[in-house]
Order: structure tokens, then C-alpha cells, then sequence
């Protein structure tokens, strides 16, 4: 029997979920504010005593690792390096970009082409594009409003859905389809998937999908006025 | 017991093996991208934390000949620290611990500063009073036994790691240059140039007064003279180190006297400045008290402090939840 933990701290929330010979059989979620490092641990404790796992059993540990909160995305990470470390089990890493992608297409069919918008905040978003086989066209980006219409405007004349959270529908209207929580029975056939095919994530260098860099300022010299 | 230990709190990703109080391994990945920054950027601390930590743990299981398997505790740094990197190294190890259904031990990052000292031999008896300087903090720590430590005294603003950073940034010198004021200041004279010493109460310390000083005086200098710092580099630096060290040893001094301590010590990552090392020397030889400091390695921070507390905590059966958070601050009980 094949499973799979399934980790996500991309939101405020924190949720964990197992997957069974490529089925979700259990799900625990903890929506509390600012909570995620300390319930993290727990709520895998109770979901291996709900599903009656032990965590050696796992074939693999799945992880969100972004975009989001970069100290949410830490915490998931940190926690699934941890566990695959100790248990020497693989590290399977999904931006949303990709798992959005995934549940869009099992969603709405007969589309050529598959975009995820993310919101990057400041007026920024993060977007990625697939086909319908989950190729990727267009590897995930984090551009302007400017940039994002470009893209989409580049793309062949073919039929295209785009998928995206509030702030993505209410900047490029109604042709955005509101899609932005990670639906875990698709994640679960995402990660059965990735598992079958071997695709891991190097557990040593396995980082969150910051997608942004560190941007830093010049430190003013004394006396200096902005 | 094997306890694998990790600390995480700051800009270096450390991680060490103890067994029975005995350090097997302690390996340690700084963090050079800081260094063009002038000083720790905490975003870019997390970040490095999340790529070292698995090598990190990795090397120090190799080095001390040691299968994950073979560890019975885990041991983490829980605070204090910058929260993105004290969380990589917390959800690790309490990962490890959960993985394993291991017992979990949460560190303070200046008490395990502290017990340093009871690494390598001589080790000092009790009471025993420590002085632990740092770029975060200055610290009087009087210690009755293993885990029962008072913080009796410490900073109110700047701590002196702070204050030779600071100082060194004003004359120019690249970060971190604390070490390079030592350095310079060993072929300087300390009298030459005078600073204020604070004047503070009971064993309170401030920095932020000399940080003015020298900024103040270092404008009048380039003012008669634009080649000032150049041309009296090493003076100064003689006499910034002289006040600062001359502020930390007259507060030890006094605690050892009112306290009735004979074993002192100092630790932290400014106890590596050759200037404080023999002032706290000579304050023990002019006094008859005997002088603890630890070895370089476990000076600055390291994962053998933490698996050394973590050892004593073990034996006094004080363990974590697999909920324990880490935190930014952490409070000591001030006596």
C-alpha cells in the first residue's frame, strides 16, 4: 500500500492529509491565526491515529511549499524535511501554481491551455501555464498587471481558462474562474501521480517557492533624507 | 544518552551530537551573504537555514559515526532568535522527534551560552558567575547549579558586540568588525583617546552613550584632520575596546565582590576578543578567583551549548511538547 502525507501551510491555515493508493482518505485542517508551528505536529498525530498510520509507513511526504506566507511555507517545509530526514522517506514538493493547474483542468475540460494567477500583492501576481496533458507552457512567473496581460495575449488563438484567487478576478474581470484553495482529493491524485513517477524534490536543497527575491535598500548614510 | 542537538537562532545553522555529556560532533554553516549587507538580514538568515539544515544534521550524525536511528533526543534552540530562522530549526528537529517518537528538548539560546562551560574540563563549580557577551546580548548570568540560572544584570540598550560592530562600521571597517577592532587595537594605545564609562546601578550595563561618543568624536577628528581615522586607526580602536572591556570587567567585578563568587567566566561571541580574555584573566589573578572560557568553538553560536543544556535538562527530566513554539524573546528571571 502506497501513502502519502499531505502537508500545506500556504494559507493561514494549516491542514494535513493522507492518501491512500492514490485516494484521500483523511484530512485534518486548524484555522487559527498565527498557529501553524504550534499545531502542525498535532494535527499529524491525529491524523495518524484516525487512519490508524504509523508514520514509517509513509512511502512519501508531500508539501505545498508556496507561494504564500513565507514563514507559513517555512513551517511546512521544515516539517516535511524533517520527517522524510528521519524516516528516509522522499520529499515531494507542489507550488499551487501547479496543484491549481491540476484541479482546473479535472475541473473544466476541453480547453487548450491552462493559466493559475495568484495575487503577489502590490499590484503583482504570480502565473503560471500548463497544457491539458499538465506540460508546462509557461513557467511560473511573478510579473505586473502589464506583464501578465502580455503573456496572456502572446498565447495561440486557442481556448484558454484561466484560474485564479479574488484579487487576480477582480484585476483581469470575469474571464478569471475564482479557483485559490488547494482542493486535496486533486492534490491527492497529483501526488500519487508524482510518487508513481518518482518525482521528488533533492530533500537537502528543497526550499519554499518564494518566487520573489530578497529585496533590500541601500542603507542611508547618516544624515542622508530620503 | 544520544542527544542530537540544533541551533538555529541566529545567521549560523549548527548542529552537534552528545553523548552522555559528551560532545561528539558539533558542526556549524555560516552565513557569508550578510556580510555586503553590514549585518544579518533575517529574511535572507531563513532562507539559507531551510537549504543548510539537512546537510548540516547530516555531517554532524557522519562525524560522530552515528545513524539517525541510533538518537534518543532531540534538542532545538527555542529562543531567543530572528523567528524565520528559530522556526527552521525548531520544525525540523520537532519533526525528527515525532518521526522517531522521540523526547523533545526546547533550549534557551543564552542559557545554553552559559553552559558552555561545563563542555570541556576544568569546568567551574558553584556558584558560578558568567558574563556572556554577544552581538545581541550582555549578560550577567549567576549561576547555583546546572539549570539554575539568574540573570542579574544586562544591557539596557545596545549590547558591546553591538558596540564594537558599531564602532567599527563608523571607522569604515567591512562587517562583521568586531574581530578587526581587536585585531588593530592590540598594537594601539587604550589611553589614548578617553570614552565614558556608564555609570549605571547594580550590574546594569548601556552602550548606546559610547556609540554617540565615538560617532561625535570621530566628526570633530575628520573635521581638523580628514585623515584622522587613518592616521590613529589603531589608537582608537585601543581606546574603544579599552572603555568597553573597562565597562564589562568593572560590573563583573563588582557581582563577583557583592555575590561572594570565586569561579567567573565569560561566554558568548565577543569572549573571543583577546583584550577581554586577558582582562578576565587578570581580574581573576588579582583577585584569587579562577577564570572560566570556553573553547573558541563554543564561544560564538554553536549546537554543543545547546546539546550540552539539553543534557542537563535530560537528567532532570525537563522535556517539550511537540507544540512548543519557538519565540523572538524569551524572559529570564531577573533576581
Amino acid at each position: 500500500m502506497e501513502q502519502i502525507l499531505l502537508i500545506d501551510t500556504s494559507t493561514q491555515k494549516c491542514s494535513v492529509g493522507l492518501v491512500r493508493d492514490g485516494a484521500l482518505v483523511h484530512t485534518l485542517s486548524h484555522d487559527e491565526q498565527q498557529s501553524q508551528a504550534a499545531v502542525i505536529n498535532t494535527l499529524i498525530e491525529q491524523l495518524c491515529l484516525q487512519a490508524q498510520l504509523q508514520l514509517a509507513e509513509l512511502s512519501a511526504i508531500a508539501v505545498c511549499s508556496g507561494p504564500g506566507s513565507y514563514t507559513g511555507l517555512r513551517i511546512g517545509m521544515a516539517a516535511a524535511k524533517g520527517l522524510a530526514f528521519a524516516l528516509a522517506k522522499p520529499i515531494i514538493s507542489h507550488h499551487k501554481l501547479e496543484l491549481l493547474a491540476f484541479q482546473n483542468i479535472n475541473t473544466n475540460d476541453n480547453y487548450w491551455f491552462y493559466a493559475t494567477l495568484i495575487s503577489a500583492r502590490e499590484g503583482e501576481f504570480f502565473i503560471a501555464i500548463y497544457d491539458a496533458d499538465m506540460q508546462i507552457v509557461h513557467q511560473p512567473i511573478h510579473a505586473n498587471t502589464e506583464a501578465v496581460l502580455d503573456l496572456l495575449h502572446k498565447l495561440p488563438a486557442n481556448p484558454l481558462c484561466i484560474v485564479g484567487d479574488a484579487m487576480a478576478q477582480q484585476t483581469f474581470g470575469d474571464k478569471v474562474h475564482l479557483m485559490s484553495a488547494i482542493d486535496f482529493e486533486h492534490w491527492a491524485t497529483w501526488a500519487a501521480n508524482s510518487l508513481a513517477n518518482q518525482d521528488f524534490a533533492d530533500l537537502a536543497t528543497a526550499v519554499p517557492f518564494y518566487m520573489k527575491e530578497v529585496f533590500i535598500y541601500a542603507p542611508r548614510e547618516r544624515g542622508e533624507h530620503s | 544518552m544520544k542527544i542530537l542537538a540544533i541551533e538555529s537562532s541566529c545567521d549560523d545553522t549548527g548542529a552537534a551530537i552528545i553523548d552522555d555529556g559528551h560532545i561528539k560532533s558539533n558542526v556549524i554553516a555560516s552565513q557569508s551573504v550578510h556580510e555586503q549587507y553590514g549585518g544579518v538580514v533575517p529574511e535572507m538568515a531563513s532562507r539559507a537555514h531551510m537549504q543548510n539544515i539537512v546537510p548540516v544534521v547530516a555531517v554532524a550524525l557522519n562525524q560522530a559515526q552515528m545513524a539517525i536511528e541510533e538518537i534518543e533526543a532531540i534538542a532545538f534552540t527555542q529562543a531567543p532568535g530572528l523567528i524565520g530562522s528559530l522556526l527552521v530549526g525548531a520544525g525540523f528537529a520537532k519533526a525528527i522527534a515525532q518521526a522517531r517518537n522521540l523526547p523533545l528538548i526546547a533550549v534557551h539560546h543564552m542559557q545554553a551560552h552559559v553552559m558552555a562551560h561545563f563542555i570541556d574540563e576544568p569546568k567551574p563549580n558553584f556558584p558560578f558567575l558568567c558574563l556572556t557577551v554577544s552581538g545581541g546580548h550582555t549578560q550577567l548570568v549567576l549561576c547555583k547549579s546546572h539549570l539554575d540560572m539568574t540573570l542579574i544584570g544586562e544591557t539596557i540598550d545596545d549590547a558591546a558586540g553591538e558596540a564594537f560592530d558599531k564602532t567599527a562600521k563608523m571607522l569604515g571597517l567591512p562587517y562583521p568588525g568586531g574581530p578587526l577592532v581587536d585585531k588593530l587595537a592590540a598594537e594601539g594605545n587604550p589611553l589614548q583617546y578617553s570614552f565614558p564609562i556608564s555609570s549605571l546601578p547594580d550590574y546594569q550595563f548601556t552602550f548606546s552613550g559610547l556609540k554617540t561618543s565615538v560617532l561625535y568624536f570621530l566628526q570633530k577628528g575628520k573635521k581638523e584632520n580628514p585623515n584622522f581615522i587613518a592616521e590613529n586607526l589603531k589608537d582608537i580602536c585601543a581606546s574603544v575596546q579599552y572603555t568597553i572591556i573597562e565597562s564589562l570587567i568593572r560590573k563583573l567585578k563588582k557581582a563577583a565582590k557583592e555575590l561572594g563568587v570565586q569561579h567567573i567566566g565569560i561566554a558568548g561571541g565577543v569572549s573571543a576578543n583577546s583584550g577581554l580574555r586577558q582582562a578576565v584573566k587578570n581580574l581573576g589573578e588579582q583577585n584569587g578567583w579562577q577564570v572560566f572560557i570556553p573553547d573558541f568553538q563554543y564561544c560564538t553560536d554553536n549546537a554543543a551549548m545547546i546539546a550540552i543544556t539539553a543534557h542537563y535538562k535530560q537528567l532532570a527530566g525537563e522535556y517539550a511538547e511537540l507544540g512548543t513554539i519557538p519565540t523572538a524573546r524569551a524572559t529570564w528571571s531577573h533576581e
